[in-house]
């Protein structure tokens, strides 16, 4: 594990049960790190395997093949000693994409923010918790009053704000978004992008940042890993990744952003990328310093 | 109607399941009679228990296989009843079976007529109170019934013996028939009145009440529109679309019905001396007669395991699309 | 089509004479498929069972001032005054070894209904922990469990209590109501595993696992306050069972002994009762019996009422 590195995963693999026989590979071969402090984008389309990879970090699900750690605690050993699952618990947080379904619709916003405080027992009294409480809103622009409302009475983005929240009240080392803004309407998904900005560099937690929308990503991540069929298949710092794609699908991901420019838009062909029929040897390649791709031949 | 699968191996799985059930069944009830406290040689011996010497005693207990690790009297036990041995009862000193034999056609006598007629009964007041929903009728049939499924068999009994036999000597109050009459058919179904009696009113209304909902709900169903604008009148929707609709959710509440109505004859027999099967477990219960309470409670389930397997055939088989709402259903039957 | 509809206007309802329509189509009105479907719980506004809730708070209260409303000891006999019917004296009557009735009932009544409480405690305690870990538990585990209360279900609980009774020696109050609530779980047990199964996967759950949440917070956080309502009803009609169990037990000599009073121990003289016709001996208790399981199942069918409703709103 390479020093700066505060996860590292290797050859993942993950297959999902459909009947007693039959197994859909989700995720297959993937490797990666995430450095301390650095937001790490994983884009690609839906179905593509990124929210198993983030249930695979977060120990949510057991992968079939490959090995996991997070700070140095190999999260897929057949047993993880009780002091590190406790720290992993606080360390680690996760964020939804549904807020709605992330929240107890029967809770208050104060009793699913001191949910996390009462599992851990760090609670010093109703008015240290309180205040607590009321800073941790602050950080997500929300303020005291809506501490007594139900889920069901926020609007989409207050409801994901709370959850942000509530991911950050432990204080996290490792925080890991799974599609937070793909539920909420456009204007309220740059707010949401804007306050994850900020608070990471307030807070400075490694962050895994996972969505479908491109221009999201481009503005808030570091490194871009790109996955499609359960692969990852291009992994490069923004930049190098935007300016120069160097995997066919990662082409023809980038080609389908909209331009915000009608005329342009109108002349555009949009690539269309198809998986070769059979690939006879795959190849993980690091091309330029810190750029890797998937290098697939077929057998032809 | 066959649906999804052939039916000879879905019959054999059927089948295993019922003799996995029964094997799981036979083990509990094993477990739990051996472990129960209770001397067998008190109920087989009566008083002279007490008189026998230490070596007598572990002498009987050999000669009737009471020593013998709780797997190996399980094994006999079971061996003995593939073949149809189940020992003798220590209490009537008689094979069991014969004992059980002697009574059994009574237990019919009283429990299939009363059965059927509780569920003939009950789709009959289902269909008044669904004719006019909330109507006069219904509203009454609804409190009474409510009430009268309240009343504890037992004391249902009490009351109706009281009236019948003590106060208006109507009726008799005990057995199943008078002594020097037993060939006589009149004295028996006299004999069978009150029991079944009981037996009916504190089911039907729990029953009624369900066949009741299902048919609204079935009449709130869009092909009764459809008939209804072929012209079809309101009895003719009722009784023959309708009634056929819910024939399937019948069967099967009829199936998980049986351990229910079951318990409750035996209480009702235990009540009249009626001499039947749920008398004679009473009393081997009160008497820890092992063999005969094995056999008993063995009978009793395979009964009940069968009556699900049959529930389960309907549902999944006859009528698939109740499959999902069956569960609450059936679940709110047992609770009762 | 809307019942409502139907019994505003008689079926069948007479065509109209084929001259009175004009134009090529005829058409006839039978229903409006727009129409809400009305049903019986929708269409009745909450309903409080006022007249069982009062009832039974009397009964409640009368049992629970059992020592105001007949000082001292309900076991006491008078020997000289035995099965007297009814009189200002003895305003229930007195039984067969001369207790006095009245006194016997609430005394009584405090005994029956503690059985069904603390049974209902024992089996709704059980029924969660079962259902929540069948809920919870991989599918070969939930499979074998659900199959156990199959099993379970198949032998007639008179006969397991029975059992149970013989193996727990001398039997009162407390034994009875262990032995009841040891055997009534089943049902519940099912229906929380049913909304457990659906509830286990919604990402609240989840993310209260990843933030360490043990198996008894989940349960009492997120699993307990959801599956409540739809258990609320199967939990009043478990009191109920179960005080009806006791007095039948009871009354067959498989309960409560004699000396221990109960609505259910104070019939089970009733066959000697029955000789001397005494109906005093029978009715009143029985209907004290009766009266609180009504009320009892008018409240949980309300309860469930309730929850349905509850359902259709979300």
């Amino acid at each position: 594990m390479p020093q700066n590195e505060l996860v590292r995963v290797e050859h993942l693999t993950h297959r999902l049960r459909l009947t007693r026989k039959l197994f859909v590979p989700a995720v297959s071969d993937v490797s990666f790190g995430i450095r301390q402090g650095e937001i790490l984008g994983i884009v690609g389309e839906s179905g593509s395997g990124k929210s198993t990879v983030a249930r695979c970090l977060m120990g949510i699900l057991q992968p079939a093949a490959g090995r996991i750690w997070v700070e140095d605690i190999d999260i897929t050993a057949a047993r993880i000693p009780k002091a590190d699952r406790q720290r992993l618990q606080r360390e680690r947080q996760i964020i939804f994409q549904d807020s709605a379904s992330s929240l107890n619709p029967r809770m208050s916003v104060r009793r699913i923010l001191s949910e996390p405080l009462c599992i851990h027992g760090v609670a010093r009294g109703k008015a240290e918790r309180e205040r607590q409480l009321v800073q941790n809103l602050g950080y997500v622009g929300l303020d005291a009053g809506i501490l007594d409302a139900r889920p069901s009475e926020l609007s989409g983005g207050q409801r994901q704000r709370v959850s942000i929240a509530r991911a950050l009240l432990m204080e996290p080392k490792l925080l890991i978004a799974d599609e937070p803004i793909a539920s909420l309407d456009v204007s309220i998904q740059a707010q949401i992008v804007n306050l994850f900005r900020h608070l990471q560099r307030e807070h400075g937690f490694t962050f895994l940042f996972i969505a479908h929308d491109l221009a999201m990503v481009e503005f808030l991540c570091d490194r871009v890993g790109v996955m499609t069929r359960g692969r990852l298949v291009e992994l490069a710092p923004t930049r190098a990744l935007y300016d120069h794609p160097l995997h066919p699908y990662t082409r023809a991901l980038l080609a389908s952003m909209p331009i915000p420019d009608p005329r342009i838009e109108r002349e555009r062909e949009i690539a269309v990328w198809r998986e070769p029929e059979s690939v006879a040897h795959r190849e993980w390649t690091q091309v330029e310093p810190e750029h890797f791709v998937l290098l697939e031949q077929s057998h032809d | 109607m066959i649906k999804g699968g052939k039916w000879i191996p879905y019959l054999l799985r059927k089948l295993a399941l019922f003799i996995a059930s029964v094997l799981a069944l036979s083990i509990v009830v094993f477990a739990i009679s051996r472990l129960s406290p209770g001397d067998p040689l008190v109920s087989y011996y009566g008083d002279r228990t007490e008189k026998m010497t230490p070596a007598e005693r572990a002498q009987t207990m050999e000669r009737l296989g009471l020593n013998a690790p709780m797997h190996v009297q399980y094994v006999r036990w079971l061996t003995g009843a593939l073949r149809g041995e189940f020992g003798i009862s220590y209490k009537y000193k008689q094979d069991v079976l014969q004992v059980i034999s002697a009574r059994i056609g009574n237990t019919l006598l009283l429990g299939v007529p009363g059965f059927i007629l509780t569920f003939a009964l009950a789709l009959l007041l289902g269909l008044v109170c669904a004719w006019r929903e909330d109507g006069w009728l219904d509203r009454i049939l609804s409190r009474l019934g409510t009430v009268l499924s309240c009343v504890p068999e037992f004391w249902l009994s009490l009351v109706l013996i009281l009236c019948f036999s003590v106060l208006w000597r109507l009726l008799p109050s005990s057995g199943a028939y008078t002594i020097g009459l037993e060939n006589d058919l009149g004295d028996r179904l006299r004999h069978l009145i009150l029991p079944m009696s009981v037996m009916i009113i504190s089911h039907l209304w729990y029953y009624a009440y369900m066949i009741r909902n299902k048919l609204l709900e079935e009449i709130r169903a869009d092909y009764v529109l459809l008939a209804k604008s072929k012209g079809l009148s309101r009895g003719k929707i009722l009784f023959r679309h309708c009634l056929r609709g819910i024939l399937p959710s019948c069967i099967s509440l009829m199936a998980i019905s049986v351990p229910h109505i079951l318990g409750g004859t035996y209480i009702i027999e235990t009540v009249f001396s009626y001499p039947g099967i749920g008398t004679l477990s009473y009393e081997s219960a009160r008497w820890k007669d092992y063999n005969m309470l094995m056999v008993l409670c063995m009978l009793t389930g395979i009964v009940v395991i069968l009556a699900n397997i049959l529930a389960q055939i309907v549902n999944e088989r006859i009528d698939p699309r109740i499959r999902a709402a069956e569960n609450v259903e059936q679940t709110e039957a047992e609770q009762k | 089509m809307s019942h409502e509809h139907h019994s505003a206007e008689p079926a069948p309802r007479p065509a109209p004479p084929m001259e009175a329509l004009s134009g090529p189509m005829r058409f006839q009105v039978v229903g409006r498929l727009d129409m809400e479907k009305p049903s019986a719980a929708g269409k009745r506004r909450k309903r409080v069972p006022w007249l069982s809730l009062v009832l039974l708070c009397a009964i409640a209260m009368g049992c629970l001032l059992a020592n105001f409303i007949a000082p001292g000891n309900a076991n006491a006999m008078d020997l000289t005054a035995p099965a007297r019917a009814p009189s200002p004296q003895y305003p229930f009557g007195t039984d067969m070894m001369g207790r006095n009735i009245f006194a016997m009932i609430w005394h009584g009544g405090r005994v029956s209904l503690s059985i069904g409480l603390l049974a209902t405690v024992i089996s709704t305690g059980i029924a969660v922990l079962y259902g929540t870990v069948s809920g919870t538990g991989p599918v070969w585990l939930d499979t074998l469990m659900m199959r156990a209360t199959e099993i379970f279900l198949s032998v007639p609980s008179l006969l397991i209590v029975v059992f149970l009774q013989a193996i727990m020696g001398s039997s009162n109050a407390v034994s009875i109501a262990i032995v009841l609530g040891a055997t009534s779980w089943p049902t519940i047990a099912k229906v929380v595993r049913t909304e457990v199964r659906q509830l286990r996967s919604s990402e609240y759950v989840i993310a209260s696992k990843c933030m360490g949440g043990r198996f008894m917070h989940v349960l009492l956080q997120h699993f307990a306050p959801n599956f409540l309502s739809s258990i609320m009803f199967m939990v009043v009609m478990n009191v109920r069972g179960a005080i009806a169990s006791e007095s039948t037990l009871s009354f067959m000599g498989l309960g409560l002994p004699l000396d221990i009073v109960s609505w259910g121990s104070m019939l089970s003289n009733a066959d000697r009762a029955l000789l001397t016709g005494a109906w005093w001996m029978i009715l009143i208790p029985g209907i004290f019996l009766v009266t609180t399981l009504v009320c009892m199942t008018n409240i949980g069918n309300a309860l469930r009422r309730e929850a349905n409703r509850g359902e259709r709103n979300l």
